[in-house]
């Protein structure tokens, strides 16, 4: 069971507009700064490892957190700290019901 | 202290994965760890004189579908129908529901109460239960990208190393010297010496976070009696341990909005209350702190005020932490050593620094007079300390 499964629709529904960008005030394009970032290599249910999750200082000036797409062997070797990202949508993982839950993550530039 | 509390008992269980205890078994263990305890302060326990309890537990409703604490502890442990709650502070609850005891004596309701911490962690798959652990966390942002609490703390030693040249070997030397700490615990999940080279080796969980830094997934009970000036004089306790201060910090749940993310405002707001409170880091002789991954115990060095910030890779790395160092750290093996069973540890905190103060710890120091307890919950939301006393502190 991926965490919130067992809850309904609306918990992610109702986050389009503010976290998602579908509605109203769109993040996506945004420019960043990595400022830490990590590989995670033990998943939580509902996620694959390993993958790359880090803090980005974006241009508006707020810090997001976010899956950094990125190939494992270039982030194993060299620091991602400074490094320029853009904001994109993607989908970010799809329940066992069939709901895909969409959100943000980061480009390396 | 604005009335006299003393820590009177202590009692703790095997800390591990207990796969043949309930989390019902592990709370009898514990309290009759501590009745028994008792029976050596004081002549004539009886268990009837505790009239509050006080439950510590974080995740009782997801790791074992069972919730309503409060009575289920009562009734376990004979306590009749005495007042009984639960405290839930995620890895900080039992430090919590300790300084909840702690008010609710201060405020005249209660002269002799219980604290009880448990945790029945192993009845899940591991990967179910870091989510369940993420609870702890921020689950709209942080959960829903796919970090879990080694990340989380990955993020921080990452800028910490960043920031500040800090190593991984020097990360490491924390686990080496809890885990030579912790083999003389027979209570602890891990009483074997490590290397700083064995941990880098080990695998990686979450980069720079490798297995050895992180503590483990632990089942586990500890529980404590509290009682008045005036009950510690009526029943003539042996080697009463007071309580000298009490504070509690708290921080934003989402790490990464954050002004800084290698110092935990939490702790340095707690840490300010306690100096307002007549105590000052000079005063400390050792300390009980919150390695749930390695750099935690770092910055928590550097929060106290033990090292300056940035400074803590170098303080660990002279050895300031050993039993034979300037401060030292989790004596009996930290949360790295004995097992992290999230709502017990604040507790277990608490009973091995009471030990130590009581002059009957597994690694005693020569007559350390004040010990400090930081319970850390999530990624430094909220941080609790306690300073334990040998002396009865003057009353304010």
């Amino acid at each position: 069971m991926i965490d919130g499964e067992n809850m309904t629709v609306p918990l992610y529904w109702r986050m389009q507009k503010e976290k998602y960008g579908l509605v109203g005030s769109n993040i996506t394009g945004l420019k960043g700064r990595i400022i830490s970032y990590t590989i995670i290599r033990a998943a939580p249910e509902g996620f694959e490892a390993p993958y790359v999750v880090g803090v980005v200082l974006v241009e508006n000036g707020e810090k997001l957190v976010g899956e950094i797409c990125a190939n494992l062997p270039d982030v194993e070797s060299v620091s991602l700290i400074d490094r320029s990202v853009s904001v994109v949508f993607r989908r970010i993982q799809t329940h066992s019901n069939g709901l895909r839950v969409y959100g943000y993550k980061f480009l390396l530039e | 202290m604005t009335k006299n509390i003393a820590v009177v008992a202590v009692g703790q269980t095997k800390f591990g994965e207990l796969w043949e205890h309930s989390l019902r078994d592990i709370v009898i263990d514990a309290g009759n760890s501590c009745f028994n305890d008792a029976n050596t302060q004081m002549s004539g326990f009886e268990r009837k004189i505790i009239d509050n309890l006080v439950v510590g537990n974080m995740g009782g409703g997801s790791f074992v579908n069972q919730g309503h604490l409060g009575p289920l502890v009562s009734s376990a442990l004979g306590l009749g129908n005495i007042p009984a709650v639960r405290c839930e502070g995620a890895c900080a609850s039992s430090a919590l529901a300790f300084r909840h005891a702690l008010h609710t004596m201060q405020a005249g309701k209660s002269h002799v109460s219980m604290v009880l911490g448990v945790e029945k962690m192993t009845d899940v798959d591991p990967s179910r239960a870091l989510n369940i652990l993420m609870e702890a966390g921020d689950f709209e942002s942080e959960s829903m990208a796919g970090l879990t609490f080694a990340g989380l703390y990955a993020l921080m030693a990452r800028k910490h190393m960043h920031d500040f040249g800090t190593t991984r070997e020097q990360l490491a030397m924390i686990s080496v010297t809890n885990h030579k700490n912790g083999k003389q615990n027979p209570l602890a999940q891990f009483r074997s010496e490590t290397t700083v080279d064995t941990i880098l080796k080990s695998s990686m969980i979450a980069d720079p976070l490798a297995l050895m830094d992180c503590s483990p997934i632990t089942d586990g009970g500890a529980a404590i009696i509290l009682m008045t000036e005036d009950a510690v004089k009526k029943y003539a306790i042996k080697n009463p341990v007071w309580i000298a201060a009490s504070a509690c910090g708290t921080d934003n749940i989402i790490y990464h909005q954050r002004k800084s993310l290698t110092e935990l405002q939490a702790t340095l707001s707690a840490m300010k209350q306690i100096k307002e409170q007549g105590i000052s880091e000079k005063d400390i002789n050792f300390l009980e702190v919150h390695d749930c991954f390695s750099i935690n115990e770092l910055v928590a060095l550097e929060d106290l005020g033990f090292c300056k910030k940035g400074q803590g890779g170098k303080f660990v790395e002279n050895n300031e932490i050993a039993l034979n160092g300037s401060i030292p750290t989790n004596t009996t093996g930290g949360l790295k050593s004995i097992g992290h069973p999230v709502g017990a540890t604040g507790a277990r905190q608490i009973v091995d620094a009471a030990k130590q103060l009581r002059g009957d710890s597994i690694n005693q120091l020569k007559t350390p007079q004040n010990g400090l307890c930081l319970n850390i919950g999530g990624i430094g939301s909220t941080a609790v300390i306690h300073v334990l006393s040998k002396n009865k502190p003057d009353v304010r």
